[in-house]
């Protein structure tokens, strides 16, 4: 499963912190946002639907929901009070609290409405709830404050006319030292206690009534809950665009994403003047390879299907044209983190003992999506080419995972079920790229940098599985102005690699 | 009395030099001389940091008095603590050691306890609330001393009050109260307002304004103190707090002080000693605000709840000559309201 700093590095947390949910209702449930198990297929597919349904009546008409918009902003969490009014009486600001929210359902239920969308949504019902503010608000008076009137008891009402006749009495007294004062004072410390007392009496009352409609309540505030954050999803849908992901009920079925993006990198991309090149993907049982130049994408490839994957069992509209998956019970992804330091283990030694937490996972649990980003990467090539090949034939082997693997190492793409290749400099025109290279060559190897990503095709494509890696690294290091008296060492050694013979 | 003083601003701050200044019973007297002119105010405090441990044991007793119809913006679990009938009016969702800030409506004469937001942003929030709820005017029961918060830039107006429970030395209350309110009366800023804070980032302390008008940020006093030696300066904002250490590293910029302008948050951002402040007056730097409040008037209580009482007289003599004649006095007498 993702951890927390993986989540933000694949940009899920920023497609949380997107989401502008009303109300803090559908505020909570955006924080606790998280895929669905493998037996609640049928509640995720109902959850799409309803964002769907929503972003297909926000299109039409986005103006039309603006009522139910700020009638939801309207709205405070009182969820504390209700759970809280089966056990004890309620406070006087709690009370407040229940009868404000009460009657921010009138116009609640009168948006929701002018909506037909509403009443197609699954699991989801908005009404108002008369009889409980009649409770709280027997007067029927509708204030928009909470005070025990004195019709609630016939005590309370003597109480407080006596109370007055002491106030206008102090009142009338003149300025400085009266005699009658301090008896008068006695006497209104007195009824303030006897008041104090029998409203504390008439809460309890009051909220004992209450509580029997506390179920519906709190039936009604996860309905709420579902609204504002299914609106928020769709909400997010029109801005950033993107599509409702199908869930498919065959388990061993094809995982497809069809041009998907990732808006975190889209976004920090766009800052440079630069636009994300989307990607797709498509994963049957067993592992599928990338391969394909440094700076390529490769990376950016596999945390972007992390994202979309997490965010399509979690009910969320996907960044892509179209996607289609099975219920999946995991998402795990493997790469090179610099600031993972588990107990002194250099980064192989922790890569590794995350693949081993992996696999042991895998072999638990069936339908998981494994994504390992340049595995092996940190020991010896001839090493680390054994065990990408053995992560390979391991994944193929079992059919129990989707497994997605990027590596630089030859023969690997060779096990695989699909080889991928990104594009990188392959249809760059040389010409143009040193050009180019010359022109932005005052801005040092920074500046050559920017320019080579400009030539850099991201885009995947699916590639023979014979082919091996391009060799693109030098080329790279000549683009970037690496000094030439080093690169001439380098020819000299011999890119000799090349004819390297297979394991 | 005090009413003629307080009548041209909607919203005004009691501040109180020490602990039985006499602070309390000023505020008690406005509520009374409004209810007179038949005014209802609202009421509510800037946080009680320094007392909170009085709050909590429950050794503060409620002591001000307000009217039917006041509106009062305190924490929830003081609600109980005064003897008045009450309604909610609204809550804030800002939360104090005591609860979350709620606003009543008192339903009857009583007493309240007090306590507000801890945060100036709050509790501007919450003043506009008050008056939204119909308030026309809100007394802010400010922070013990001036040094605790920033009192006036929530305020059109403060109070301030001194007494002989300052200091058993008279003429050092006299000349310390002086200080404070010449602090607390600055002039308005002629180069910089509050979006000048606005558009720089929270870590920029010290934000000058160059010869030709141009910004530039700077991380230390040290920095700017340099900077103005050796290139002069229109001008220096000074975020936050304002300590002796930052004065002491300006007067290192030496004559090119002179005709420039120093500008603070506020008056109650300036912890510097008197002395410090003359210097740099003296230097031929003006002190300023972003914005300027009006110091509505300065009560004075002979009586030392120590036992160390001034002469009345005198008191009142010595604290009328040290401050500008345009700055009322007013003696407050010691009395009960309930």
């Amino acid at each position: 499963m993702l951890d927390k700093k993986q989540l933000s590095d694949i940009g899920f947390s920023y497609v949380l912190e997107k989401l502008e949910p009303c109300s803090p209702l559908g505020d909570e449930l955006r924080r606790k946002a998280a895929p669905r198990g493998a037996g609640e297929a049928a509640l995720l597919v109902r959850e799409l639907e309803n964002v769907g349904l929503l972003f297909d009546a926000l299109s039409l008409e986005r103006e039309r929901f603006y009522p139910l918009e700020r009638a939801l902003m309207q709205l405070k969490d009182i969820r504390r009070s209700v759970e809280l009014s089966r056990t004890a009486a309620l406070s006087e600001v709690e009370l407040f609290e229940v009868k404000r929210f009460l009657m921010l359902l009138d116009p609640l239920e009168a948006a929701c409405s002018e909506l037909p969308v509403i009443k197609k949504l699954h699991d989801i019902s908005i009404f108002s709830m008369p009889e409980a503010l009649d409770i709280l608000d027997p007067d029927g008076m509708r204030a928009q404050t909470f005070r025990l009137s004195d019709s609630c008891s016939e005590e309370l009402r003597l109480i407080r006319r006596e109370r007055k006749r002491v106030d206008l009495a102090l009142r009338a007294l003149p300025e400085g030292g009266a005699p009658e004062r301090d008896g008068l004072i006695a006497e209104r410390t007195l009824l303030s206690a006897r008041e104090e007392n029998e409203e504390t009496r008439l809460r309890a009352v009051m909220t004992k009534a209450f509580s029997a409609h506390s179920a519906r309540l709190e039936e009604l505030i996860g309905s709420i809950a579902r609204l504002d954050l299914a609106l928020a999803k769709a909400k997010l849908m029109l801005a950033e665009g993107g599509a409702i992901p199908e869930i498919l009920p065959n388990r061993d079925a094809e995982i497809t994403f069809t041009d998907m993006v990732n808006p975190m990198l889209r976004a920090a991309l766009g800052l440079k003047g630069r636009s994300f090149t989307p990607v797709s993907v498509a994963l049957s049982k067993g592992a599928a390879v990338i391969t394909g130049a440094n700076m390529g994408g490769k990376s950016v490839a596999v945390k972007t299907l992390a994202l979309n994957a997490l965010l399509a069992l979690s009910g969320f509209p996907v960044f892509a044209q179209s996607a289609a998956l099975p219920m999946l019970s995991g998402i795990h992804l493997l790469y090179e983190d610099r600031e993972d330091s588990r107990g002194g283990l250099s980064s192989f030694g922790g890569e590794m003992v995350r693949f081993g937490e992996i696999l042991s996972s895998v072999s638990r649990t069936e339908n998981q999506l494994v994504l390992l980003d340049e595995f092996a990467r940190g020991t010896n090539p001839s090493e680390g080419s054994a065990l990408v090949r053995a992560a390979v034939r391991f994944f193929n082997a079992k059919r129990e995972a989707y497994a997605l693997i990027t590596t630089h190492f030859d023969f690997v793409a060779e096990l695989a079920s699909r080889h991928y290749q990104v594009m990188g400099l392959k249809n760059a025109d040389p010409a143009e790229l040193e050009a180019a290279l010359n022109a932005s060559g005052e801005s040092g190897s920074a500046g050559a940098g920017e320019m080579l990503a400009r030539f850099m095709d991201y885009g995947l494509f699916l590639a023979k599985s014979s082919e091996n890696p391009p060799r693109d690294a030098l080329k790279i290091c000549r683009a970037l102005r690496i000094p030439s008296e080093f690169m001439d060492y380098v020819e000299e050694n011999g890119s000799g690699c090349e004819q390297k013979s297979k394991p | 009395m005090l009413y003629e003083f307080i009548k041209p601003y909607s919203s005004i701050a009691t501040i109180g030099m020490c602990k039985n200044a006499g602070k309390t019973t000023v505020l008690n007297r406005l509520i009374g001389e409004c209810f007179a002119h038949g005014e209802t105010p609202a009421l509510t405090s800037i946080g009680r940091d320094g007392e909170r441990s009085d709050v909590v044991t429950g050794t503060d007793k409620p002591e001000i008095f307000v009217y039917e119809g006041t509106l009062v913006a305190t924490a929830e679990a003081l609600l109980t603590v005064g003897d008045v009938s009450r309604e909610i009016a609204d809550t804030s969702g800002m939360p104090t050691p005591m609860g979350e800030v709620v606003i009543m409506r008192a339903m009857s004469d009583g007493l309240v306890q007090i306590a507000g937001p801890s945060m100036t942003a709050q509790l501007r929030v919450l003043k506009r609330r008050l008056f939204a709820l119909g308030a026309k005017r809100v007394f802010i029961d400010g922070a013990l001393s001036r040094k605790s918060l920033a009192m006036p830039a929530v305020s059109d107006a403060c109070i301030l009050s001194s007494g002989a429970s300052y200091s058993r030395d008279m003429n050092k209350t006299v000349a310390d109260t002086a200080f404070a309110c010449e602090l607390m009366s600055l002039e308005g800023s002629a180069l910089f307002d509050e979006k000048s804070l606005e558009c720089a980032p929270a870590s920029e302390k010290f934000i000058l304004l160059d010869r030709d008008g141009e910004r530039v940020s700077l991380d230390s006093a040290k920095d700017a103190a340099e900077r103005i030696r050796t290139q002069g300066a229109k001008g220096l904002l000074v975020r936050g707090g304002v300590t002796d250490s930052v004065f002491e590293a300006l007067f290192a910029a030496g004559r090119l002080l002179s005709g420039m302008e120093i500008a603070v948050e506020d008056g109650s951002r300036l912890l510097v000693r008197a002395a410090n402040y003359q210097k740099l007056v003296r230097a031929g730097a003006a002190v300023r605000a972003l914005e300027k409040t009006a110091l509505a008037a300065v009560t004075v209580n002979p009586f030392s709840a120590y036992g160390e009482h001034y002469d009345k007289n005198a008191f009142f003599d010595a604290v009328r000559a040290a401050l500008p004649a345009a700055v009322p006095v007013v003696n407050v007498k010691e009395y009960e309201y309930a």
